[in-house]
Protein backbone atom coordinates (compact mmCIF):
# COMPACT_ATOMS: atom_id res chain seq x y z
CA UNK A 1 0.00 0.00 0.00
CA UNK A 2 1.75 3.05 -1.35
CA UNK A 3 0.36 5.85 1.60
CA UNK A 4 1.51 3.67 4.09
CA UNK A 5 4.88 3.33 2.40
CA UNK A 6 5.17 6.39 1.81
CA UNK A 7 4.51 7.68 5.46
CA UNK A 8 7.25 5.65 7.10
CA UNK A 9 9.83 7.55 4.91
CA UNK A 10 8.44 11.29 5.25
CA UNK A 11 10.80 13.38 6.89
CA UNK A 12 8.02 14.26 8.95
CA UNK A 13 7.43 11.17 10.77
CA UNK A 14 8.79 11.46 14.08
CA UNK A 15 6.99 14.50 14.93
CA UNK A 16 4.71 14.74 17.82
CA UNK A 17 1.56 13.18 16.07
CA UNK A 18 -0.73 15.13 18.22
CA UNK A 19 0.58 18.35 16.50
CA UNK A 20 0.38 17.07 12.67
CA UNK A 21 -3.27 15.50 13.85
CA UNK A 22 -4.11 18.80 15.07
CA UNK A 23 -2.74 20.56 12.16
CA UNK A 24 -4.92 18.72 9.39
CA UNK A 25 -7.98 19.11 12.14
CA UNK A 26 -8.17 22.80 11.71
CA UNK A 27 -6.70 23.19 7.93
CA UNK A 28 -10.00 20.79 7.31
CA UNK A 29 -12.57 22.51 9.70
CA UNK A 30 -11.65 25.87 8.44
CA UNK A 31 -11.91 24.68 4.47
CA UNK A 32 -15.50 23.30 5.08
CA UNK A 33 -16.23 25.93 6.73
CA UNK A 34 -15.32 29.07 4.40
CA UNK A 35 -16.19 27.22 1.35
CA UNK A 36 -14.81 29.77 -0.91
CA UNK A 37 -12.19 29.37 -3.98
CA UNK A 38 -9.13 31.30 -1.95
CA UNK A 39 -9.04 29.39 1.45
CA UNK A 40 -9.03 25.55 -0.73
CA UNK A 41 -6.73 26.58 -2.63
CA UNK A 42 -4.61 28.14 -0.31
CA UNK A 43 -4.89 25.03 1.65
CA UNK A 44 -4.10 22.44 -1.08
CA UNK A 45 -1.01 24.91 -1.83
CA UNK A 46 0.28 25.03 1.84
CA UNK A 47 -0.49 21.30 2.56
CA UNK A 48 1.36 20.38 -1.08
CA UNK A 49 3.91 22.31 0.86
CA UNK A 50 4.07 20.79 3.68
CA UNK A 51 3.57 16.83 2.47
CA UNK A 52 6.37 17.33 -0.59
CA UNK A 53 9.10 20.01 0.67
CA UNK A 54 9.01 19.47 4.67
CA UNK A 55 8.00 15.87 4.48
CA UNK A 56 9.82 14.64 1.18
CA UNK A 57 7.38 12.89 -0.33
CA UNK A 58 7.56 12.91 -4.07
CA UNK A 59 5.10 14.95 -5.84
CA UNK A 60 4.79 12.66 -8.81
CA UNK A 61 2.91 10.18 -5.89
CA UNK A 62 1.26 12.91 -4.61
CA UNK A 63 -0.57 13.71 -7.95
CA UNK A 64 -0.80 10.38 -8.46
CA UNK A 65 -2.95 9.76 -5.17
CA UNK A 66 -4.63 13.18 -6.14
CA UNK A 67 -6.23 11.03 -8.89
CA UNK A 68 -7.41 8.18 -6.21
CA UNK A 69 -11.21 9.99 -5.86
CA UNK A 70 -11.80 10.46 -9.24
CA UNK A 71 -14.60 8.56 -9.62
CA UNK A 72 -16.40 9.88 -7.24
CA UNK A 73 -15.69 13.28 -8.43
CA UNK A 74 -16.96 12.91 -11.30
CA UNK A 75 -20.31 11.08 -10.64
CA UNK A 76 -20.51 13.90 -7.86
CA UNK A 77 -19.53 16.56 -10.27
CA UNK A 78 -21.86 15.19 -13.17
CA UNK A 79 -24.63 15.53 -10.64
CA UNK A 80 -24.16 18.62 -8.81
CA UNK A 81 -24.14 20.40 -12.40
CA UNK A 82 -27.45 18.88 -13.58
CA UNK A 83 -30.43 20.55 -12.40
CA UNK A 84 -33.45 18.88 -11.92
CA UNK A 85 -36.51 20.95 -11.60
CA UNK A 86 -40.69 21.30 -13.20
CA UNK A 87 -39.76 24.31 -14.75
CA UNK A 88 -36.90 25.24 -16.87
CA UNK A 89 -36.34 28.91 -15.35
CA UNK A 90 -32.33 29.97 -14.87
CA UNK A 91 -31.43 26.98 -16.91
CA UNK A 92 -29.12 28.01 -20.27
CA UNK A 93 -28.96 24.27 -21.56
CA UNK A 94 -32.51 21.72 -21.04
CA UNK A 95 -34.46 18.77 -22.18
CA UNK A 96 -37.69 17.85 -20.71
CA UNK A 97 -38.86 14.60 -19.76
CA UNK A 98 -42.42 14.79 -19.66
CA UNK A 99 -43.25 17.30 -17.08
CA UNK A 100 -40.04 17.31 -15.66
CA UNK A 101 -37.06 19.50 -17.07
CA UNK A 102 -33.31 18.35 -16.71
CA UNK A 103 -30.29 20.82 -17.73
CA UNK A 104 -27.79 22.87 -16.75
CA UNK A 105 -27.25 26.63 -15.64
CA UNK A 106 -24.11 28.78 -15.31
CA UNK A 107 -24.33 28.98 -11.41
CA UNK A 108 -24.93 25.45 -11.10
CA UNK A 109 -21.44 24.84 -13.16
CA UNK A 110 -19.72 27.36 -10.57
CA UNK A 111 -20.80 25.51 -7.25
CA UNK A 112 -19.84 22.45 -9.04
CA UNK A 113 -16.47 23.39 -9.39
CA UNK A 114 -16.29 25.10 -6.16
CA UNK A 115 -17.07 21.90 -4.13
CA UNK A 116 -14.71 20.36 -6.38
CA UNK A 117 -12.20 22.72 -5.11
CA UNK A 118 -13.17 22.13 -1.64
CA UNK A 119 -12.86 18.25 -1.61
CA UNK A 120 -9.15 18.93 -3.51
CA UNK A 121 -8.39 21.33 -0.34
CA UNK A 122 -9.47 19.00 2.32
CA UNK A 123 -8.46 15.60 0.38
CA UNK A 124 -4.76 17.79 0.80
CA UNK A 125 -5.15 17.87 4.72
CA UNK A 126 -6.39 14.27 5.12
CA UNK A 127 -3.04 13.37 2.68
CA UNK A 128 -0.89 15.47 5.23
CA UNK A 129 -1.79 13.26 8.16
CA UNK A 130 -1.58 10.24 6.20
CA UNK A 131 1.35 10.76 4.22
CA UNK A 132 3.23 11.91 7.52
CA UNK A 133 1.70 10.00 10.20
CA UNK A 134 2.62 5.91 10.12
CA UNK A 135 -1.04 4.27 11.37
CA UNK A 136 1.00 3.25 14.40
CA UNK A 137 1.53 6.70 15.98
CA UNK A 138 -2.14 7.37 15.42
CA UNK A 139 -2.89 4.42 17.48
CA UNK A 140 -0.71 5.60 20.39
CA UNK A 141 -2.57 8.95 20.37
CA UNK A 142 -6.07 6.70 20.10
CA UNK A 143 -5.35 5.05 23.24
CA UNK A 144 -5.14 8.70 25.23
CA UNK A 145 -8.46 9.51 23.98
CA UNK A 146 -11.62 8.25 25.36
CA UNK A 147 -11.91 5.53 23.22
CA UNK A 148 -12.32 2.04 24.98
CA UNK A 149 -8.81 -0.11 24.91
CA UNK A 150 -10.47 -3.25 23.42
CA UNK A 151 -11.35 -1.36 20.40
CA UNK A 152 -8.09 0.36 19.59
CA UNK A 153 -6.76 -3.29 20.28
CA UNK A 154 -8.97 -4.54 17.51
CA UNK A 155 -7.82 -2.02 15.26
CA UNK A 156 -3.87 -2.65 16.22
CA UNK A 157 -4.98 -6.23 14.89
CA UNK A 158 -6.72 -5.19 11.93
CA UNK A 159 -4.39 -3.26 10.71
CA UNK A 160 -1.68 -5.66 11.34
CA UNK A 161 -3.36 -8.84 9.44
CA UNK A 162 -4.96 -6.42 6.43
CA UNK A 163 -1.16 -6.81 4.95
CA UNK A 164 -0.89 -10.88 5.74
CA UNK A 165 -4.18 -11.22 4.26
CA UNK A 166 -3.79 -8.73 1.32
CA UNK A 167 -0.39 -10.73 0.81
CA UNK A 168 -2.17 -13.99 1.09
CA UNK A 169 -4.99 -12.72 -1.86
CA UNK A 170 -2.17 -11.24 -4.23
CA UNK A 171 -0.76 -14.80 -4.00
CA UNK A 172 -3.76 -16.53 -4.70
CA UNK A 173 -4.53 -14.46 -7.43
CA UNK A 174 -1.13 -14.85 -9.44
CA UNK A 175 -1.55 -18.56 -9.08
CA UNK A 176 -5.20 -18.43 -10.46
CA UNK A 177 -4.06 -15.71 -13.16
CA UNK A 178 -0.83 -17.77 -14.18
CA UNK A 179 -3.70 -20.86 -14.96
CA UNK A 180 -5.62 -18.80 -17.00
CA UNK A 181 -8.39 -18.28 -14.11
CA UNK A 182 -9.49 -14.86 -15.82
CA UNK A 183 -9.32 -15.36 -19.18
CA UNK A 184 -12.94 -15.06 -19.07
CA UNK A 185 -15.73 -13.25 -17.60
CA UNK A 186 -17.36 -16.44 -16.09
CA UNK A 187 -13.73 -18.37 -14.91
CA UNK A 188 -13.01 -14.49 -13.46
CA UNK A 189 -16.34 -14.35 -11.19
CA UNK A 190 -15.45 -17.82 -10.30
CA UNK A 191 -11.99 -16.99 -9.26
CA UNK A 192 -12.48 -14.09 -7.48
CA UNK A 193 -14.84 -16.19 -5.42
CA UNK A 194 -13.21 -18.79 -4.90
CA UNK A 195 -9.88 -16.12 -3.73
CA UNK A 196 -12.30 -14.23 -0.98
CA UNK A 197 -13.15 -17.85 0.37
CA UNK A 198 -9.96 -19.00 0.70
CA UNK A 199 -9.24 -15.18 1.83
CA UNK A 200 -11.51 -16.30 5.03
CA UNK A 201 -10.46 -19.58 5.43
CA UNK A 202 -6.98 -18.54 5.79
CA UNK A 203 -7.95 -15.72 8.27
CA UNK A 204 -10.24 -17.92 10.08
CA UNK A 205 -7.39 -20.25 10.82
CA UNK A 206 -4.84 -17.63 11.28
CA UNK A 207 -6.93 -16.53 14.43
CA UNK A 208 -6.89 -19.71 15.76
CA UNK A 209 -2.99 -19.96 15.33
CA UNK A 210 -2.00 -16.44 16.75
CA UNK A 211 -4.19 -17.00 19.66
CA UNK A 212 -2.42 -20.30 20.56
CA UNK A 213 0.40 -18.44 19.94
CA UNK A 214 -0.01 -15.64 22.14
CA UNK A 215 -1.93 -17.57 25.01
CA UNK A 216 1.23 -20.25 25.37
CA UNK A 217 3.29 -16.06 25.80
CA UNK A 218 1.15 -15.38 28.93
CA UNK A 219 -2.13 -13.41 26.67
CA UNK A 220 -4.80 -12.22 29.32
CA UNK A 221 -7.01 -10.74 26.88
CA UNK A 222 -5.14 -7.47 27.34
CA UNK A 223 -2.68 -6.38 24.88
CA UNK A 224 0.06 -4.14 25.81
CA UNK A 225 2.31 -1.81 23.81
CA UNK A 226 4.99 0.48 24.74
CA UNK A 227 4.84 4.42 24.11
CA UNK A 228 6.48 5.77 21.67
CA UNK A 229 8.70 8.96 22.46
CA UNK A 230 8.41 12.09 21.19
CA UNK A 231 10.55 15.40 21.33
CA UNK A 232 8.74 18.23 22.90
CA UNK A 233 7.84 20.95 20.19
CA UNK A 234 7.08 24.17 20.93
CA UNK A 235 8.41 25.60 17.62
CA UNK A 236 5.77 23.06 15.80
CA UNK A 237 3.17 24.06 18.19
CA UNK A 238 4.05 27.81 17.24
CA UNK A 239 4.07 27.76 13.96
CA UNK A 240 0.99 25.39 13.74
CA UNK A 241 -0.89 28.15 15.73
CA UNK A 242 0.10 31.09 13.32
CA UNK A 243 -0.32 28.87 10.27
CA UNK A 244 -4.34 27.85 11.74
CA UNK A 245 -4.96 31.78 12.88
CA UNK A 246 -3.82 33.09 9.43
CA UNK A 247 -6.32 30.95 7.82
CA UNK A 248 -9.40 31.64 10.04
CA UNK A 249 -8.74 34.88 9.67
CA UNK A 250 -8.45 34.62 5.83
CA UNK A 251 -11.36 32.55 5.86
CA UNK A 252 -13.40 35.25 7.32
CA UNK A 253 -12.62 37.68 5.45
CA UNK A 254 -12.82 35.52 2.12
CA UNK A 255 -16.60 34.64 3.86
CA UNK A 256 -17.41 38.36 3.89
CA UNK A 257 -16.53 39.13 0.20
CA UNK A 258 -17.92 35.53 -1.06
CA UNK A 259 -14.94 34.36 -3.00
CA UNK B 1 -38.57 28.10 -33.74
CA UNK B 2 -40.07 25.14 -33.05
CA UNK B 3 -37.85 23.16 -34.85
CA UNK B 4 -35.04 25.18 -33.49
CA UNK B 5 -35.97 24.50 -30.16
CA UNK B 6 -36.18 20.73 -31.23
CA UNK B 7 -32.81 20.69 -32.27
CA UNK B 8 -31.66 22.40 -29.22
CA UNK B 9 -33.24 19.89 -27.39
CA UNK B 10 -31.58 17.22 -28.61
CA UNK B 11 -28.38 18.35 -29.26
CA UNK B 12 -28.43 19.00 -24.92
CA UNK B 13 -29.74 15.45 -24.85
CA UNK B 14 -26.88 13.97 -26.58
CA UNK B 15 -24.27 15.65 -25.09
CA UNK B 16 -25.91 14.64 -21.29
CA UNK B 17 -26.00 11.20 -22.61
CA UNK B 18 -22.01 11.35 -23.57
CA UNK B 19 -21.25 12.36 -19.79
CA UNK B 20 -23.50 9.37 -18.40
CA UNK B 21 -21.51 6.73 -20.88
CA UNK B 22 -18.30 7.90 -19.64
CA UNK B 23 -19.10 7.35 -15.86
CA UNK B 24 -19.07 3.65 -16.08
CA UNK B 25 -15.84 3.31 -17.06
CA UNK B 26 -14.32 4.76 -13.87
CA UNK B 27 -16.51 3.05 -11.63
CA UNK B 28 -14.37 1.83 -8.81
CA UNK B 29 -15.19 3.20 -5.34
CA UNK B 30 -17.80 5.72 -6.09
CA UNK B 31 -20.08 4.65 -3.17
CA UNK B 32 -17.70 6.52 -0.66
CA UNK B 33 -18.79 9.99 0.00
CA UNK B 34 -15.43 12.18 -0.67
CA UNK B 35 -13.83 14.50 2.08
CA UNK B 36 -15.84 17.40 2.52
CA UNK B 37 -18.44 16.75 -0.07
CA UNK B 38 -21.10 17.41 2.41
CA UNK B 39 -21.72 20.08 4.80
CA UNK B 40 -20.31 20.24 8.35
CA UNK B 41 -23.79 20.33 9.91
CA UNK B 42 -24.66 17.18 7.88
CA UNK B 43 -20.75 15.22 8.76
CA UNK B 44 -21.77 15.88 12.62
CA UNK B 45 -25.47 14.74 12.34
CA UNK B 46 -24.70 11.20 10.48
CA UNK B 47 -21.62 10.87 12.53
CA UNK B 48 -24.13 11.25 15.29
CA UNK B 49 -26.61 8.97 14.36
CA UNK B 50 -24.45 6.26 13.90
CA UNK B 51 -23.56 6.50 17.50
CA UNK B 52 -25.79 4.33 19.05
CA UNK B 53 -25.31 1.61 16.68
CA UNK B 54 -21.44 1.58 17.78
CA UNK B 55 -22.34 1.27 21.18
CA UNK B 56 -24.62 -1.34 20.77
CA UNK B 57 -21.91 -3.62 18.40
CA UNK B 58 -19.59 -1.91 21.28
CA UNK B 59 -21.38 -3.93 24.08
CA UNK B 60 -21.91 -6.85 21.93
CA UNK B 61 -18.51 -7.32 21.08
CA UNK B 62 -17.48 -6.92 24.71
CA UNK B 63 -19.76 -9.78 25.49
CA UNK B 64 -17.86 -12.00 23.33
CA UNK B 65 -14.72 -11.38 24.34
CA UNK B 66 -15.62 -12.00 27.95
CA UNK B 67 -17.04 -15.16 27.00
CA UNK B 68 -14.34 -16.45 24.57
CA UNK B 69 -10.90 -15.18 24.59
CA UNK B 70 -10.12 -15.58 20.83
CA UNK B 71 -13.09 -13.27 20.05
CA UNK B 72 -10.68 -10.06 19.88
CA UNK B 73 -8.59 -12.50 17.50
CA UNK B 74 -11.36 -13.58 15.51
CA UNK B 75 -12.95 -10.02 15.05
CA UNK B 76 -9.58 -8.21 14.25
CA UNK B 77 -9.40 -11.33 11.22
CA UNK B 78 -12.86 -10.19 10.56
CA UNK B 79 -12.40 -6.29 10.11
CA UNK B 80 -9.33 -7.23 8.01
CA UNK B 81 -11.29 -9.78 5.83
CA UNK B 82 -13.70 -7.52 5.37
CA UNK B 83 -11.24 -4.96 4.27
CA UNK B 84 -9.37 -7.30 1.78
CA UNK B 85 -12.80 -8.13 0.33
CA UNK B 86 -13.24 -4.67 -0.63
CA UNK B 87 -10.02 -4.31 -2.10
CA UNK B 88 -10.98 -7.04 -4.53
CA UNK B 89 -11.62 -5.96 -8.27
CA UNK B 90 -14.55 -8.07 -9.18
CA UNK B 91 -15.27 -8.22 -13.01
CA UNK B 92 -18.40 -5.32 -13.81
CA UNK B 93 -20.51 -6.09 -17.16
CA UNK B 94 -19.18 -2.08 -18.19
CA UNK B 95 -15.78 -4.16 -18.96
CA UNK B 96 -13.90 -2.14 -15.83
CA UNK B 97 -13.17 -3.15 -12.57
CA UNK B 98 -15.00 -2.38 -9.53
CA UNK B 99 -15.11 -2.95 -5.62
CA UNK B 100 -17.76 -4.83 -3.78
CA UNK B 101 -18.53 -3.41 -0.18
CA UNK B 102 -18.28 -6.53 1.21
CA UNK B 103 -20.15 -5.23 4.38
CA UNK B 104 -23.54 -7.30 3.32
CA UNK B 105 -21.33 -10.32 3.38
CA UNK B 106 -19.68 -9.63 6.55
CA UNK B 107 -23.51 -9.06 8.30
CA UNK B 108 -24.11 -12.45 7.12
CA UNK B 109 -21.16 -14.05 8.92
CA UNK B 110 -20.71 -12.02 11.90
CA UNK B 111 -23.75 -10.18 12.69
CA UNK B 112 -24.95 -6.86 11.83
CA UNK B 113 -24.26 -4.56 15.15
CA UNK B 114 -20.66 -6.03 15.21
CA UNK B 115 -20.35 -5.00 11.88
CA UNK B 116 -21.20 -1.86 12.45
CA UNK B 117 -17.56 -1.28 14.63
CA UNK B 118 -16.08 -2.95 12.23
CA UNK B 119 -17.04 -1.38 9.61
CA UNK B 120 -15.97 1.81 11.07
CA UNK B 121 -12.44 0.86 11.63
CA UNK B 122 -12.36 -0.68 7.52
CA UNK B 123 -13.62 2.54 6.46
CA UNK B 124 -10.92 4.42 8.91
CA UNK B 125 -8.35 2.47 7.08
CA UNK B 126 -9.92 3.21 3.31
CA UNK B 127 -9.82 6.62 4.02
CA UNK B 128 -6.17 6.67 5.53
CA UNK B 129 -4.54 3.88 3.54
CA UNK B 130 -6.38 3.91 0.44
CA UNK B 131 -7.99 7.68 0.10
CA UNK B 132 -11.62 5.98 -0.52
CA UNK B 133 -13.69 8.11 1.69
CA UNK B 134 -12.87 10.68 4.28
CA UNK B 135 -12.39 11.62 7.62
CA UNK B 136 -14.98 14.01 8.16
CA UNK B 137 -17.42 12.06 5.77
CA UNK B 138 -16.59 8.83 8.21
CA UNK B 139 -20.40 9.39 9.60
CA UNK B 140 -22.17 9.58 6.56
CA UNK B 141 -20.16 6.18 4.98
CA UNK B 142 -20.24 4.73 8.18
CA UNK B 143 -24.11 4.87 8.34
CA UNK B 144 -24.60 4.21 4.39
CA UNK B 145 -21.93 1.19 4.33
CA UNK B 146 -21.48 -0.41 7.91
CA UNK B 147 -25.00 0.35 9.32
CA UNK B 148 -27.82 0.48 7.02
CA UNK B 149 -26.75 -2.25 4.41
CA UNK B 150 -25.20 -4.26 7.00
CA UNK B 151 -28.87 -4.75 8.98
CA UNK B 152 -30.67 -4.94 5.32
CA UNK B 153 -28.21 -7.40 4.63
CA UNK B 154 -28.97 -9.91 7.98
CA UNK B 155 -32.33 -8.98 7.80
CA UNK B 156 -32.75 -9.99 4.53
CA UNK B 157 -30.66 -13.52 5.05
CA UNK B 158 -32.62 -14.40 8.41
CA UNK B 159 -36.22 -13.64 6.59
CA UNK B 160 -35.39 -16.01 3.88
CA UNK B 161 -33.69 -18.38 6.21
CA UNK B 162 -36.98 -18.48 8.28
CA UNK B 163 -39.07 -18.72 4.50
CA UNK B 164 -37.08 -22.32 4.08
CA UNK B 165 -36.00 -20.37 0.67
CA UNK B 166 -32.56 -21.80 -0.98
CA UNK B 167 -29.80 -20.64 1.23
CA UNK B 168 -28.04 -18.95 -2.06
CA UNK B 169 -31.19 -17.21 -2.87
CA UNK B 170 -31.17 -15.80 0.46
CA UNK B 171 -27.27 -15.31 0.23
CA UNK B 172 -27.31 -13.39 -2.80
CA UNK B 173 -30.61 -11.27 -2.20
CA UNK B 174 -28.68 -10.30 0.74
CA UNK B 175 -25.71 -8.72 -0.42
CA UNK B 176 -27.28 -7.34 -3.59
CA UNK B 177 -29.90 -5.83 -1.77
CA UNK B 178 -28.24 -4.70 1.01
CA UNK B 179 -25.62 -2.72 -2.09
CA UNK B 180 -28.71 -1.38 -3.22
CA UNK B 181 -29.73 -0.13 0.22
CA UNK B 182 -26.82 1.54 0.75
CA UNK B 183 -26.58 3.17 -2.61
CA UNK B 184 -29.96 4.96 -1.95
CA UNK B 185 -28.64 6.18 1.53
CA UNK B 186 -26.03 7.53 0.03
CA UNK B 187 -27.93 9.23 -2.71
CA UNK B 188 -30.16 10.05 -0.05
CA UNK B 189 -27.59 11.88 1.76
CA UNK B 190 -25.85 13.39 -1.19
CA UNK B 191 -29.80 14.91 -2.33
CA UNK B 192 -29.78 16.23 1.60
CA UNK B 193 -26.62 18.04 1.27
CA UNK B 194 -27.86 19.49 -2.19
CA UNK B 195 -31.44 19.65 -2.60
CA UNK B 196 -31.71 22.39 -5.54
CA UNK B 197 -34.88 22.41 -6.42
CA UNK B 198 -36.67 19.87 -3.73
CA UNK B 199 -35.56 16.77 -2.32
CA UNK B 200 -37.47 14.55 -4.40
CA UNK B 201 -36.12 16.06 -7.53
CA UNK B 202 -32.71 15.62 -6.09
CA UNK B 203 -33.05 12.47 -5.08
CA UNK B 204 -34.12 11.26 -8.22
CA UNK B 205 -30.91 12.92 -10.30
CA UNK B 206 -28.21 11.21 -7.67
CA UNK B 207 -30.27 8.03 -7.93
CA UNK B 208 -30.03 8.42 -11.67
CA UNK B 209 -26.81 9.04 -12.00
CA UNK B 210 -25.23 6.94 -9.44
CA UNK B 211 -27.57 3.95 -11.10
CA UNK B 212 -25.13 3.66 -13.82
CA UNK B 213 -22.46 1.72 -11.85
CA UNK B 214 -24.61 0.63 -8.53
CA UNK B 215 -26.70 -1.69 -10.23
CA UNK B 216 -24.30 -3.72 -12.05
CA UNK B 217 -22.33 -3.48 -8.62
CA UNK B 218 -24.98 -4.80 -6.33
CA UNK B 219 -25.42 -7.78 -8.97
CA UNK B 220 -22.17 -8.61 -9.37
CA UNK B 221 -21.89 -8.60 -5.40
CA UNK B 222 -24.62 -10.97 -4.96
CA UNK B 223 -23.11 -13.43 -7.06
CA UNK B 224 -19.86 -12.93 -5.73
CA UNK B 225 -21.36 -14.00 -2.30
CA UNK B 226 -23.15 -16.81 -3.61
CA UNK B 227 -19.56 -18.11 -5.10
CA UNK B 228 -17.29 -17.63 -1.55
CA UNK B 229 -20.80 -18.76 0.42
CA UNK B 230 -20.82 -22.04 -1.45
CA UNK B 231 -17.01 -22.86 -1.60
CA UNK B 232 -17.19 -22.21 2.37
CA UNK B 233 -20.21 -23.98 2.65
CA UNK B 234 -18.37 -27.06 1.30
CA UNK B 235 -14.68 -26.35 2.87
CA UNK B 236 -15.33 -25.17 6.27
CA UNK B 237 -18.84 -26.24 7.69
CA UNK B 238 -17.61 -26.37 10.91
CA UNK B 239 -16.38 -22.85 10.68
CA UNK B 240 -19.70 -21.45 9.29
CA UNK B 241 -21.58 -23.91 11.92
CA UNK B 242 -19.58 -22.03 14.77
CA UNK B 243 -20.67 -18.91 13.37
CA UNK B 244 -24.00 -20.03 13.88
CA UNK B 245 -24.50 -19.05 10.01
CA UNK B 246 -25.71 -22.47 9.01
Amino acid sequence: MLIDRLSYMSRLRDINPLLKVLTAFFSIVICIWADSFVISILTLLSMTTLITCFGGTKIKYLLHLMTVPASFVMLGSAAAVLIVSSSRLGMSHAFSLGSIYIGISKDSIITAFRIMIKCFGSLSCMYFLSLTTPMIDLFGLLRRSILPDFIVEIMELVYRYIFVLHDASDRIHTAQDSRLGYSSLRLGCHSVGVLAANVFIRAYRQADKTYTAMESRGYNGEIRLLKGKYARNIHGYIAMSVFVMFMAITAIICRRYGV
Amino acid sequence: MLANKKTDNVKTLVALLSVLLVIPITSANAMHIMEAYIPGVHCILWGALCIPFLIAGGISMKKQMSRDGKAKLLLALAGAFVFVISSLKIPSVTGSCSHPTGTGFGAILFGPSVMSVLGIIVLIFQALLLAHGGLTTLGANTFSMAIAGPFVSYGIFRLMKKLNAPIGLGVFLAAALGDLFTYCITSLQLALAFPGDGIGYSLMKFMGIFATTQLPIAIAEGILSVIIFNVLSVSCKSELKELRVI
